[in-house]
């Protein structure tokens, strides 16, 4: 269903969506998830949390969608406000204990052996991530999980292009000594 | 940098489609009531017809109350200015204004008073 709007630009399907088209707004939706999961894991280190936030921040898009005076970057409005939201669910819900990602990871529960060592490495990733700051864990999941562009995510984070790639570089390194190498090379190639 | 990329994909939310799949039903399930909304209300070009007709119906009211006023006010002036108008007409023509009464009234008047008022016009 939503591939014939893959071509669709951002400011054509925020438009629609504001007259109310349910596939423009799913759209969206599809379309800038994993970027608003990114920043959102990284801030929340944890699934759910992040589904959640990802969740709520769509729909206060939705709602805000007039305020989104440019529409063809759609994507780093709704990021900014999961990024909110994320930061909103870390102050007010700190009487919560959050599940790490570790065990949420191990909650759900994969039969095969290499869904099994899917979240095996998911653990792992979560552990390795949670040593990082929130600066750093922002920046290369943007990069490495999203795709985003340097210029990109110093906009989103209202960093220089320079401190971006830093930024990267140390969060990587830092990544590879947490994980291990023979992690890193069994998993991470 | 970029061949140091670090996979992922492990993390990533639409790895499981089943999982993203009812992700993304429950956000469309609870936006529909904002989406519903959004399509029954109108558009620019309607909201301005939705004001148009109600608009145009008071500047109707307005006119026929500001021709009714117009048309009271101008009752007497308009008898004046006949008035006006045929004594102009008269003054024009020379008639003494005792004979345009006369000639209003359709009185005669009395030989003496006739007398008396071609002596004081002359």
């Amino acid at each position: 269903m939503h591939q014939t709007l893959a071509s669709v630009s951002d400011a054509t399907l925020v438009e629609q969506a504001r007259s109310g088209a349910v596939r423009a707004f799913e759209e969206l939706v599809r379309r800038h998830f994993r970027a608003a999961y990114a920043v959102a894991l990284a801030l929340l280190g944890n699934q759910m949390d992040a589904e959640d936030a990802c969740h709520d921040g769509f729909l206060k898009a939705l709602q805000r969608l007039e305020e989104c005076r440019s529409p063809e970057k759609f994507g780093a409005w709704v990021v900014q406000i999961v990024r909110n939201r994320a930061r909103n669910y870390r102050e007010y819900r700190a009487v919560r204990s959050a599940a790490p990602l570790e065990s949420t990871a191990a909650a759900s529960r994969d039969d095969s052996a290499r869904d099994l060592e899917r979240s095996e490495l998911r653990q792992l990733l979560a552990a390795a991530l949670g040593e990082l700051s929130e600066m750093q864990r922002e920046v290369v999941l943007l990069h490495d999980l999203e795709g985003w562009k340097h210029g990109e995510i110093a906009q989103s984070l209202g960093i220089s292009e320079v401190a971006a790639r830093q930024h990267l570089f140390v969060a990587r390194r830092q990544l590879r000594e947490s994980l291990g190498p023979q992690i890193a090379k069994e998993y991470l190639a | 940098m970029s061949d140091d990329r670090i996979d992922f994909s492990a993390l990533d939310p639409t790895h499981d489609e089943a999982r993203f799949e009812r992700l993304v039903s429950a956000i469309l399930h609870d936006a529909e009531p904002e989406l519903a909304r959004r399509r029954q209300s109108p558009s620019v070009v309607a909201q301005v017809g939705q004001w148009w007709w109600p608009l145009l119906a008071a500047a109707a009211v307005v006119i026929m109350a500001s021709l009714g006023l117009l048309w009271r006010l101008g009752e007497t002036p308009g008898a004046g200015a006949s008035v006006v108008v045929e004594s102009g007409i008269e003054e024009s023509l020379g008639v003494p204004t005792q004979v345009a009464s006369w000639i209003r009234s359709d009185q005669l008047p009395s030989t003496s008073d006739f007398l008396e008022t071609i002596e004081v016009n002359q």
